[in-house]
């Protein structure tokens, strides 16, 4: 593969959101024609931002953007696809009930008189799928094809409209080895006619087989660049993960206490074919922080959901004290002692267009404290959540302010103040600190350490290492659905270690994990 | 009593049927595009009162049909405009906005009669037309099939054409792989460029202008001058007949029948002591029935939804 | 208040406003006057034609003019109260299930199927004086909950949209309603299709008994207390409003939503149950609707301009009543016709419930008070 010109190249692109948000900063990227170009990173570090951007789905907020040499300026998804740049998102944009002829001619249908010319599209699909090497049915309803051919049907999709540059948005998170090793032949292909591809990735193995070049970002920037053949799976690992930030959390020694949360063996598919979760066994004691590490997508939600209540599993069991709870629902494993923090507050967190006040109480409001008969104690309620805006540092107005009206960090110390005073065994805090300012950030892991203090069992879903690394007794990491890696002896390991084990590099027996 | 029952299976009354159901055929067919393109328009009900009214008044004051049908199809596009105008562009709740406009149109039309003609509540002194019935040459010869087949009103013809049109536009034409597009799936017709406010707005002016027709039928046709709430529900109806109708258009058009002719029969049927009000409420209850049936089929396919 | 909250009333302000504006505007065009004037006088005249029109609107139900003065009009006063009282109810029941984003327009039905039900109670029921009326009002309740049934448990048990149910429940209560009222308790002796008369220990007291003003409204403002109590001061409410709010949220709080969402529509079909009755009792004394009256569209109406919110009810609902009954004034009085009043209706409430009407000011609005209280670092780094 010689070296081109390149195809693509971004110039210092900045993207500032109006909240705050730096998600871009200064990235300089280069794009060959004709090669496979992966784009690395963790989720958070700008990756989606950025393709979002060359997709005209944002607008940088400074830098440009050259395509063939020409500055551009890329308005819209349809002035991209008029340029020659296709995108396959994560989330098909296929229509379920239309046939795969029709959502691939969607826009551009060829005519017959008034009606779609059927026989037209049939041959049009045919013969890009000829030419790329994509086959697809077309005349198939989308909702009755597999995932890994509604992929294909996306990009036959960008490629009909004359795509020259093609993005893919984590392409194998839904694919089955089989589907992948389809999907990589059509890229090669692809490939040897000119195109050029952009590969959203943090799976390394995949990218030492398919990518000629990676650029790697982190927190906003590019971190670095090079060409595939230079770099080890090892040492895209550490460019990917690495320490910035300087966090200390004051923390004595974890007091240990009986066995609280036991996950027996559980087992999830997912609706798409994936599985999820794969036998995954672990013990969650008083008195300990268990981190949970590893790259989302790895089956991380399914096993919070699974313990929460709101999944069951296919297999398996869950344990609180002893006591069944895999299969209840959320309402009923509450009262049993256990908390969450979930990932997604805005959805399940909170109710954005009621006071802080009732949101505090959203799960005791029956209790003899807050109400009597039927009847809500307001007083009573009011004063509850003046005491929790004190002692977690809620910046508002007052108890009866909206939430909507909070900065997302103050929001999700409501959440924090709320699930930590439920008077629970075990909480699960599922990202805790994710897309919140960094001293709302600090100070609710300071209240992790100080529930744990407390004897409460906590386990801490995040994919922030440095936030695990600090807060946690001990770590489980996650991939594939299964526990591949356990530390007993945080202060032992780095992130880059850890790195290694949540990419898939290396992966522990079950002696070298011992007791989980 | 026999003749009663004679009366009552008669291709007389097979005909009057049709004629009772064309307004709601037509309001149904309009219902079905909106609710394809995913913007349910309840509005239906207004907009064929209003050029139920347009059309009396045009045709009145310029003893002419065709300004007066254009103006009724006028009326029901821009009705449809505003209603897209505040659901698409200033984000109003598509039902409530649609609420608003039966109530102007209910109010309205009586308002605007009066100031208009000085009539009140209905259109005594307007000597509007009528849009006439049609004979179709040779086949009002045929013994049976001629008495109903033939000698409908315009509209009524229409009607049925609408039926067959409907069906072709929205699963053969571009514009209806858009607006099913745009219905199931918004965000993938965004991501092909199709502006999915711009399909809308197609969609819902389309089931306007059929509602329009609708109208004009009523106040044209099936009687000839326009009186208070002339339209009696029947954008109502039409919803309900959607709903039983689903997704196809030869459905809806079963649906319609299934209320225009239990309205016709209702009349008929009290001779044999079957109160109007039980025949006229049957088709609603069937409505129910059938839509109960089709949540409990739908919920043993899919997963159990816990939330609700 | 929050700013949030002002800056409702703002919009709720400004669209009146242009309601009337556009009432204005179109009496001034249709009242240009015909025949050979001045383009000058024709303005000249239609001014004060739509300004003397304006006068009986604006100040029709409160004042009347004999000769030169204005007096206060007891009469236009009562009518006001009076038809104020069904719409205030429906306008609460309608404000219970919106709480809980529950699309149900089913209070017309349940209000008259509850009419029809309480009418048989008000016929036939043993005359005992205070307990008699309280009966009544309870069967009416009673049918109004038993007709929401129905769609609550399409809704709740079969998840299917309520809209079209509870719509196609108004026409099966109008039907059956009408029949049972023809078949079973007609009056006989009378013109048209009326009920029997109802005891007269049915009736509600008078307040004044010249102009009948009955009682009702101080059943509807208790009402408005206990809804505005049971939505915001009880555990039963505080659910409504939390499913309403984010039913994700609600169930994960560990509330069960399909039975709130049941009850919701329960208890919503009680009180527009008797919003209908209550004023057959206090000033007809008899059932005597030949056509739906309309008055759950109003509460559907009112429940908008309301917000959901119970103590705002009875302010939208008076605002609701006094502009009709000043339509009827002007009516009486011009040419104009009253249902003018429908034109400004729908212009309210499109432009109340347009989110994005002047959503740019909400938004600034907001965006002040979220960031007072939050803490950004230099360059707004945020993790």
């Amino acid at each position: 593969m010689e070296e081109n010109k390149p195809i693509l190249e971004l110039n210092d692109i900045w993207k500032v959101y109006p909240n705050g948000v730096v998600a871009n900063r200064g990235i300089n990227l280069k794009v060959h024609e004709g090669e496979i170009h992966a784009l690395l990173g963790e989720n958070g570090a700008g990756k989606s931002t950025l393709m979002k951007i060359l997709f005209g789905l944002e607008q940088p907020t400074s830098g440009s953007i050259h395509f063939r040499g020409q500055p551009i300026q890329i308005h819209s998804p349809h002035n991209a696809i008029s340029r020659g740049i296709g995108m396959v998102h994560q989330h098909f944009m296929l229509v379920p009930s239309l046939t795969v002829a029709e959502n691939v001619v969607l826009g551009m249908e060829p005519k017959k008189g008034l009606s779609v010319d059927v026989e037209k599209a049939f041959e049009m699909v045919e013969n890009a799928s000829k030419t790329f090497g994509l086959p697809v049915p077309a005349a198939k309803k989308v909702k009755d094809i597999s995932v890994g051919m509604r992929q294909r049907v996306e990009i036959v999709k960008t490629l009909i409209r004359g795509a020259d540059l093609i993005i893919l948005d984590e392409p194998t998170a839904v694919l089955t080895p089989q589907e992948t090793v389809e999907l990589f032949d059509a890229l090669r292909n692809l490939v040897e006619m000119q195109k050029t591809v952009i590969f959203i990735t943090h799976k390394l193995k995949e990218v030492k087989q398919i990518a000629d070049r990676i650029t790697v970002l982190r927190r906003g920037f590019v971190v670095d660049n090079a060409l595939v053949k230079d770099v080890s799976e090892r040492d895209m690992s550490r460019m990917m993960v690495g320490r910035d930030v300087e966090l200390t959390i004051e923390k004595g020694e974890p007091q240990v206490g009986k066995e609280l949360l036991r996950l027996e063996k559980l087992n999830f598919t997912r609706a798409d074919g994936v599985q999820a979760v794969r036998d995954l066994s672990f013990k969650l004691r008083a008195g300990e922080i268990l981190g949970i590490a590893g790259v989302e997508g790895n089956g991380q939600t399914e096993m919070v959901q699974m313990i929460t209540g709101i999944l069951s599993p296919d297999e398996g069991n869950v344990f609180l004290e002893e006591r069944l709870i895999s299969g209840q629902f959320p309402g009923q494993i509450r009262p049993l002692g256990m908390s969450h923090i979930p990932s997604d507050r805005m959805t399940r967190g909170c109710a954005l267009d009621t006071t802080i006040e009732e949101n505090l109480v959203s799960d005791r409001f029956t209790s003899p404290e807050f109400s009597s008969m039927g009847r809500i104690k307001v007083r009573q309620v009011t004063h509850f959540a003046h005491e929790m805006i004190d002692r977690f540092d809620i910046r508002t107005d007052g108890p009866k302010t909206t939430i909507r009206m909070l900065s997302g960090g103050n929001i999700q110390k409501v959440v924090v103040a709320r699930e930590f005073t439920a008077g629970a065994c075990v909480i699960v805090a599922d990202q805790p600190t994710r897309g919140i300012d960094v001293a709302a950030a600090d100070f609710i892991r300071r209240q992790l350490v100080l529930e744990r203090d407390r004897g409460v069992g906590v386990l801490l879903v995040s994919a922030d290492l440095t936030e695990l690394l600090e807060a946690s007794d001990r770590i489980i990491v996650m991939f594939h659905g299964q526990a591949v890696a356990h530390f007993t002896r945080i202060k032992d390991i780095n992130e880059t270690i850890l790195g290694e084990y949540m990419l898939g590099i290396k992966k522990m027996t079950p002696e070298e994990m011992g007791d989980l | 009593m026999n003749d009663t029952l004679r009366g009552i299976l008669s291709w007389e009354f097979i005909a009057s049927g049709i004629r009772v159901t064309t307004p709601i055929l037509l309001a149904a067919m309009g219902a079905l595009v909106a609710e394809m393109a995913g913007t349910p328009n309840i509005a239906l009900e207004g907009i064929m009162l209003f050029s139920a009214f347009i059309g009396v008044l045009i045709s009145g004051f310029t003893q002419s049909l065709f300004p007066a049908i254009l103006a009724g199809i006028a009326t029901g596009l821009v009705l449809a405009g505003i209603l897209a105008y505040f659901a698409l562009k200033l984000k109003t709740n598509i039902i409530l906005a649609a609420i608003a406009l039966n109530i102007f149109a209910s109010g309205g039309t009586i308002f605007f009669l009066s100031a208009l003609t000085g009539d009140k509540g209905s259109s005594a002194s307007v000597n509007s037309l009528v849009i006439p019935d049609v004979t179709i040459p040779l086949i009002d010869k045929i013994p049976v099939l001629g008495d109903i087949l033939s000698g409908h009103h315009v509209i009524t013809y229409v009607a049925i054409a609408a039926v067959f049109l409907v069906q072709f536009m929205l699963y053969k034409t571009p514009l209806g792989l858009r607006i099913r597009a745009v219905g199931e799936n918004p965000e993938a017709a965004e991501s092909v460029g199709i502006s999915v406010n711009r399909t809308r707005l197609i969609a819902l002016l389309i089931s306007g202008l059929l509602a329009s027709l609708g109208g004009l039928f009523l106040s044209m046709g099936y009687v000839s001058w326009f009186a208070r709430d002339m339209t009696a529900g029947r954008g109502w109806i039409a919803l309900a007949a959607q709903a039983l109708g689903g997704t196809s258009a030869y459905g809806v058009a079963g649906g319609s029948l299934l209320f225009g002719f239990t309205e016709a029969a209702s009349y008929s049927l009290q001779f044999f002591n079957i109160p109007y009000e039980l025949t006229q409420s049957l088709p609603f209850i069937i409505t129910v029935g059938v839509m109960a049936l089709y949540a409990w089929r739908r919920l043993k396919v899919y997963k159990k939804i816990d939330v609700l | 208040m929050k700013k949030g909250q002002l800056f409702e009333l703002y919009r709720t302000g400004i669209a009146i406003g242009i309601a009337l504006l556009l009432g204005y505007l179109i009496v001034f065009f249709t009242s240009f006057p015909e025949g050979a004037l001045s383009l000058g006088e024709k303005i000249a005249q239609a001014f004060s034609a739509t300004n003397e029109a304006f006068k009986y609107f604006l100040l029709g139900p409160v004042i009347k003019w004999r000769g030169d003065a204005a007096l206060f009009n007891d009469r236009g006063f009562i009518q006001w109260i009076n038809e104020t009282v069904p719409i205030m109810i429906t306008g609460l029941a309608v404000a219970i299930v919106f709480s809980a984003k529950i699309f149900n327009i089913g209070a017309e039905g349940q209000l008259f199927i509850g009419a029809v039900g309480a009418t048989f109670a008000a016929v036939h029921f043993p005359a005992i004086p205070v307990l008699h009326p309280i009966l009544v009002i309870a069967v009416a309740m009673l049918c109004g909950a038993g007709w929401a049934v129905i769609p609550g448990v399409i809704k709740s048990r079969l998840k299917a949209s309520e809209l079209v149910t509870s719509l196609m429940m108004n026409y099966v209560a109008f039907f059956f309603g009408l029949f049972l009222i023809k078949t079973f308790i007609r009056d006989q002796t009378a013109g048209s299709l009326v009920s029997e008369k109802f005891q007269d220990t049915a009736l509600l007291p008078l307040l004044n008994e010249r102009y009948k003003w009955h009682i009702g409204i101080l059943i509807a403002i208790g009402l408005t207390i206990f809804v505005w109590f049971l939505m915001k001061r009880t555990t039963w409410g505080y659910r409504v409003r939390l499913v309403g709010d984010n039913i994700h949220f609600a169930h994960f709080s560990g509330i069960k939503t399909p039975s709130v969402v049941f009850q919701a529509q329960v208890v919503s079909g009680a009180i527009a149950g008797m919003a209908g009755i209550i004023e057959l009792m206090g000033y007809h004394g008899r059932f005597l609707w030949l056509v739906s009256p309309g008055y759950g569209w109003d509460g559907i109406i009112i429940a908008t301009l309301a917000r959901n919110n119970p103590l705002y009810v009875p302010i939208a609902a008076l605002f609701l009543s006094y502009i009709r009954v000043g339509a009827k004034t002007m009516g009486r009085y011009t040419d104009i016709a009253p249902e003018i009043v429908a034109i400004l209706q729908a212009a309210i409430i499109l432009l109340v419930t347009a989110e994005a009407f002047l959503a740019k000011w909400k938004q600034r609005a907001i965006e002040k008070e979220a960031t007072r209280g939050e803490m950004t670092l230099e360059g707004g780094e945020k993790a």
